[in-house]
């Protein structure tokens, strides 16, 4: 009886009910969205720049020689923690027999011991000064930051917009439906038990909204990471990112939820009956 | 004991009194009808009485419950287990069966049982409209629909508020006819109304003005038409005597309905007009009860159509010429095949 009354009152009440779903799908979405960009950050700036380009110059030393011996590059790719070293920046006039000098060395090398490795390189190669490229990584953490200031930002307006929305439209709803709740009422439905009718409708276009949000969050978010932090952004659906979506959908549904169940409870239904 | 009983009963409105220290009682089983201009406070006594409202003022008891002392939760379970409401709009869940809203009240306790609903919905002539939505019914066959939903929990006490308002007159006496078997089945009746004929069918009529008790009577007329049918009958059958002591034949002498001339009862022109009227809406009623209903009842035995609807009922039903039990329905002025009511007859009296 009760999966019946839910279903057929979704397909006449489409219209408040699609207003309902598309609020939480937002709201749920721009969450996961901000959760999904923020966690993909956090894995790529712990990875620092490594996993892009090179975190180390190795340049000749102020006042020391004009270029970097060629047999330096071997030895720069010998020091522990160096993951790969490239010469490949224009040569200078500088002969050094075998071929020209280098004007630096950019050095990808492991983030966790980049000053480890600095002093590594300094100490195998004479006169070259070697310096992390952390002025940049911190940089992009800035950037990522604020970043995710502005979608925490805009999580919070749309979950303020989809309460307001979906308690319009559950005021809306309940307002609609005074006369079958009087019914309800007269027929000696208790007014929690009437509510739960209404909230067992809510929930069901809450769950659904929560997943449609993770989804569409997942997609928004693997976007705006590939665009910002560079490629293998996609998607990636997990239980912990519907929950947290599910979550938000709750909380705007019932909250939404809260006000209908007190308007039902203050109903009177002798009045509604009499059709005033 | 009485089964509904209220004392000093007070309903206010802001300064507006709409019952003033009523006090009344009505004993179980009896059909009483709760008549009174508009505002007069018999819609806010029914209210109380369903627990839909609670009193400013004043104590009601139904079945021995004091219902202004009952918690909200505690009048809902009162609903569901005594009261079953009978609307003047009906009332149904637009996008529900006929069945699925009968079964919403079964639902109330937890359960629902598909066999006694339907059986429900067949008692009351709606056993082949199952599945229709109150909008692909008719406002007769929805008042029906909303009176099985009233009985399915089997409740002591029915409340209807004017059950019959928004019914033409066949409807009508369909709809008065169900509930004059419920009364006759021991469920106690009370039917807020602004229809006198209708109000005439109940055993006895409480006239409420500006929330006060204006005035309890018996209605005597519908036993007086009773009387003028049956001796109308006894004159088609083999003319057995009749006594002159018989309840209502004194009456009916006295009103000039019938004379008492050479020890013989007899109708006088204008007693053999009435009783013509009042066989004709008995036996129309039989053949509209026989066929919206599918029920058979005891020849002269049901509740006449209401006067002045006759002539509707009739072309409804065709303009039938004779009732389910053969005997001639006497033919109204519209009838087409109308012809003269036969001579006013005598009947012997009896010891």
């Amino acid at each position: 009886m009760i999966v019946r009354l839910v279903l057929t009152s979704f397909r006449r009440r489409f219209r408040q009910l699609a207003l309902i779903l598309a609020a939480v799908t937002v709201a749920a979405a721009t969450v996961a969205t901000l959760a999904g960009f923020a966690s993909r950050a956090e894995q790529r700036l712990g990875e620092s720049l490594a996993a892009f380009g090179p975190n180390l110059t190795v340049r000749p030393q102020v006042g020391g020689p004009a270029a970097i011996p060629p047999d330096a590059l071997a030895r720069v790719r010998a020091v522990p923690g160096v993951q790969a070293a490239d010469g490949g920046a224009p040569a200078v006039p500088v002969s050094y027999g075998a071929g020209f000098g280098l004007e630096r060395i950019e050095v990808r090398a492991d983030p966790g011991r980049l000053s480890e490795v600095a002093r590594g390189i300094e100490a195998t190669v004479e006169g070259v000064e070697a310096t992390p490229l952390l002025r940049v990584s911190e940089s992009d953490a800035r950037l990522t930051q604020r970043l995710m200031l502005l979608l925490a930002a805009v999580s919070a307006v749309s979950f303020l917009l989809a309460l307001l929305s979906v308690g319009t439209a559950t005021t809306a709803l309940v307002g609609e439906r005074r006369v079958e709740i009087g019914l309800l009422l007269a027929l000696g439905y208790t007014g929690r038990r009437v509510g739960a009718f209404l909230a067992a409708e809510l929930l069901a276009a809450a769950v659904l909204a929560g997943a449609l949000g993770e989804i569409l969050g997942e997609l928004a978010a693997g976007g705006l990471a590939e665009k910002m932090l560079g490629a293998g952004g996609g998607p990636s659906l997990t239980w912990g990112g519907f929950a947290a979506s599910a979550v938000v959908a709750m909380l705007v549904v019932g909250s939404s939820m809260l006000v209908a169940l007190r308007r039902v409870e203050r109903l009177d239904a002798a009045r509604v009956l009499r059709g005033e | 004991m009485p089964f509904v009983e209220a004392e000093a009963l007070s309903r206010r409105f802001g300064s507006l009194r709409a019952l003033d220290e009523l006090t009344l009682s009505i004993a179980e089983g009896e059909w009483v009808a709760v008549t009174g201009p508009s505002g007069s406070g018999k819609t806010t006594l029914l209210n109380i009485l369903s627990g839909l409202d609670r009193p400013t003022s004043g104590r009601v008891r139904v079945g021995g419950e004091d219902l202004a002392g009952l918690t909200a939760r505690e009048l809902a379970r009162y609903r569901q287990r005594t009261v079953g409401l009978v609307f003047q709009q009906f009332h149904l869940i637009p996008y529900l069966t006929a069945l699925e809203n009968v079964m919403l009240a079964q639902y109330v306790h937890s359960m629902t049982d598909r066999g006694e609903a339907e059986e429900a919905l067949r008692k009351v002539g709606l056993g082949e409209r199952l599945g229709h939505l109150p909008s692909q019914l008719s406002g007769g066959e929805q008042q029906r629909v909303c009176i099985a939903r009233a009985l399915i929990n089997q409740p002591p006490l029915i409340l209807a508020d004017e059950p019959t308002g928004n019914l033409d007159a066949v409807n009508e006496a369909v709809v008065m006819s169900l509930l004059a078997e419920l009364h006759e089945r021991g469920h106690t009746l009370i039917l807020v109304t602004h229809d006198p004929t209708i109000a005439a069918r109940s055993g006895r009529e409480i006239r409420l003005e500006h929330g006060r008790l204006a005035q309890v009577e018996q209605p005597g007329g519908i036993e007086l038409q009773g009387v003028l049918a049956e001796l109308w009958q006894l004159l088609e059958e083999d003319r057995v005597g009749v006594s002159i002591a018989r309840r209502g034949v004194a009456e009916l002498i006295a009103d000039g309905l019938l004379t008492f001339v050479d020890g013989k009862i007899s109708f006088t022109e204008r007693g053999h007009a009435q009783a013509l009227a009042v066989v004709r809406r008995v036996r129309l009623a039989e053949i509209l009860l026989a066929r919206t209903l599918d029920r058979g009842s005891e020849c002269g035995r049901e509740t006449p159509v209401a006067a002045g609807f006759e002539d509707q009922v009739c072309a409804f039903l065709d303009h039938p010429t004779v009732c389910p039990h053969g005997r001639p329905i006497p033919p109204g002025g519209a009838c087409c095949a109308a012809e003269p009511a036969p001579a006013p007859e005598t009947v012997e009296v009896g010891a």
